[in-house]
């Protein structure tokens, strides 16, 4: 089996937090790879430094220290008006509370990602719809995102992160406003949606029983990696 | 909207659908962002219109009339007050080479006796019938040749109540206690002051004012074909001595600044105008600003997806335009209809085409400055609060 190419690399990742006078440190060392086609967990307690690694990961946080190395390029320390290109080029993001815009239909949330992308017009509405159906929505595509429930809601999102195609997928506590059932289901997609084209995702959760969807599972606590990763238990 | 129904077609930019269903998502707040425009349209314009209408009052009289030279008395401020010229200055005049035609006039304030009792302050206008410089325009009743009688004026119909009069045509009436007969009428001849202007012949005029026979407020002339109002003017000013000569639009434009700068009355207009700009744009701000505090987590949404600075903008400008666009027309009608209801009360308001158009780009400018606000807002936005369940 060839080789995947690594997509994200972060070498010695640390950032301090600073809360007046006092200096919070948030992750402490953090080495973490992301090959192309890989599902990785990210797994820790409440305030273990998760969701800062993904920030950092995904160049919306700037690390204090270490190197960050998305598709090749070194983002650690560039200021937001260049990591922003950074992010809309290569990252594809979903969240917890899915940020979908209420007042657009479903496909326009879909639609959005390409329009930042300067992608407009009837191909951008061709490619919306047909990640709609990806992800089986087809039939809500023009539907409010308060007419539709959560996991439909989250699957949008996942439309909307995948559209247009990026490299590198992150994800935020993905299931956490899901039941058991359409937590896994979303889940499921994102896999099948990102390794089937040779993405590379991060998944922050709680929630253990996703595990079996990931190639590896990261557990983080206190700012540092305490399971490097392998193969999922 | 049903599913499938869009108000935008597919191609319709995506900040302006955004923008668009932004400003509909809180229709209350909707209604008090156009309420901010329309009030600021509406006060923009009936207090500009008031400015170029009282600016229009004051030199009425000097731009309707033909002469393109007037002639006072040295010192001059104004149209409505200034000091006699002597017979002999007029005749000094007459004999400067250039001048095709001058004639006297007079402009002096007057008390006018009600037919039914009451004293009223008018101003005399008493021009040469002959020439006509300085003869009323808009008659809507009654002859200007009337005039060439002893004891006849003419009044505009707008002060026909505030002079006691009914009928006006054939009234008679009392001016510096001396019989005046009305045997003319116009039609929106407004003055400035609160003297309504009252035309007549300089030989009646002399009587009401109690000039002596001679004098007079103004000498107007006409140059000889060929000859600029400019030349002219430097030929009397050059010749006669202790008097102040002007074209028509200098004249006009002296007597215009004074009244609306000189005494504050303009300012005090241009003042309430701005006062609206200021009070409209501050609701504007704060009904944008209250919108785009509702939709942050949206423009973090974008912000963390990496959406350039300038697509946010152009979401909160498009909304400020918006808001512009849609506060624009009501308040423009509304500014119209109470312009009509100020005509019928007699005060002059001037809406013209290019005032309408001017507000439009106002209300664009002052909306779009009203969305700096947000704009400095969502430009701090941290894309990490998308992590923090914002």
């Amino acid at each position: 089996m060839p080789e995947r190419p690594i997509l994200l690399r972060a070498t010695g990742v640390t950032k301090i937090f600073r809360l007046g006078k006092v200096a919070v440190p948030a992750l402490r060392g953090v080495d973490l790879e992301l090959a192309a086609g890989e599902v990785v967990l990210l797994m820790g307690p409440s305030g273990s430094g998760k969701t800062t690694l993904l920030s950092i990961l995904g160049c919306i946080l700037t690390p204090t220290d270490g190197s960050i190395l998305l598709m090749g390029r070194e983002t650690a320390g560039l200021p937001e008006n260049q990591l922003a290109p950074v992010r809309l080029a290569h990252v594809g993001f979903i969240f917890q509370g899915y940020n979908l815009f209420p007042t657009l239909y479903a496909v326009e949330n879909v639609r959005l990602a390409l329009d930042l992308r300067g992608v407009t017009g009837a191909e951008a509405e061709h490619r919306s719809l047909e990640a709609l159906a990806a992800v089986g929505l087809a039939d809500k595509a023009h539907v409010l995102p308060r007419d539709l429930s959560g996991g439909q809601k989250q699957r949008v999102a996942i439309a909307r992160a995948l559209v247009a195609e990026p490299e590198i997928l992150l994800a935020d506590e993905p299931t956490a406003a899901l039941d058991s059932e359409t937590g896994r289901t979303v889940i499921g997609l994102v896999r099948d949606l990102a390794v089937t084209h040779g993405r590379g995702v991060v998944i922050v959760s709680h929630d253990s029983r996703i595990a079996d969807f990931a190639d590896r599972v990261i557990r983080i606590e206190d700012g540092r990696i305490v399971v490097p990763g392998g193969s999922p238990s | 909207m049903g599913p499938g129904c869009s108000l935008y077609p597919a191609v319709t930019a995506m900040t302006i659908r955004i923008a668009l269903r932004n400003l509909l998502h809180d229709r209350i707040r909707l209604a008090v962002t156009l309420i901010g425009v329309i009030f600021a349209v509406v006060l923009i314009t009936v207090q500009g219109g008031l400015f170029i209408g009282f600016t229009r009052a004051t030199s009425c009289v000097i731009e309707n009339t033909e002469a393109e030279v007037w002639v006072a008395s040295r010192g001059v401020r104004n149209f409505d007050v200034t000091h006699p010229l002597t017979a002999y200055q007029f005749h000094q005049i007459l004999s400067v080479p250039g001048i095709a035609r001058a004639e006297r006039l007079i402009v002096r304030f007057a008390n006018w006796k009600k037919p039914l009792g009451g004293i009223e302050s008018v101003e005399v206008v008493g021009y040469d019938p002959d020439s006509g410089l300085g003869r009323p325009w808009r008659v809507s009743a009654g002859s200007l040749d009337a005039l060439r009688m002893p004891d006849t004026v003419a009044v505009d119909e707008l002060y026909l109540s505030k002079l006691g009069l009914t009928t006006g045509l054939g009234q008679t009436v009392e001016i510096g206690d001396h019989r005046a007969r009305i045997v003319a009428l116009t039609r929106g001849i407004r003055s400035f002051t609160t003297s309504p202007y009252i035309f007549t012949s300089y030989a009646n005029a002399i009587d009401y004012t109690h000039f002596d026979d001679g004098q007079c407020t103004y000498i107007l002339a006409r140059p000889v074909p060929g000859l600029s109002p400019e030349a002219l003017r430097d030929a009397i000013a050059a010749s006669v001595p202790d008097i102040d000569v002007y074209t028509r639009e200098q004249f006009a434009a002296k007597t215009q600044h004074y009244w609306m700068f000189t005494t504050g009355a303009g300012m005090a207009l241009l003042i309430a105008a701005c006062l609206g700009l200021v009070v409209g744009g501050v609701v504007v701000a704060q009904t944008l600003y209250a919108t785009t505090m509702d939709h942050l987590p949206e423009f973090g949404t974008l912000r963390a997806m990496g959406a350039p600075s300038g697509y946010i903008h152009r979401i909160i400008i498009h909304q400020a335009v918006a808001a512009a666009l849609a506060g624009y027309g009501p308040g423009i009608l509304t500014s119209y209809a109470l312009v009509g209801l100020a005509e019928r009360g007699g005060a002059s308001i001037v809406l013209t085409l290019p005032m309408a158009v001017g507000v439009f780009f106002l209300t664009v400018i002052m909306c779009v400055a009203a969305g700096l606000v947000s704009i400095r807002k969502v430009t701090t936005i941290d894309p990490a609060m998308v992590f923090r369940g914002a």
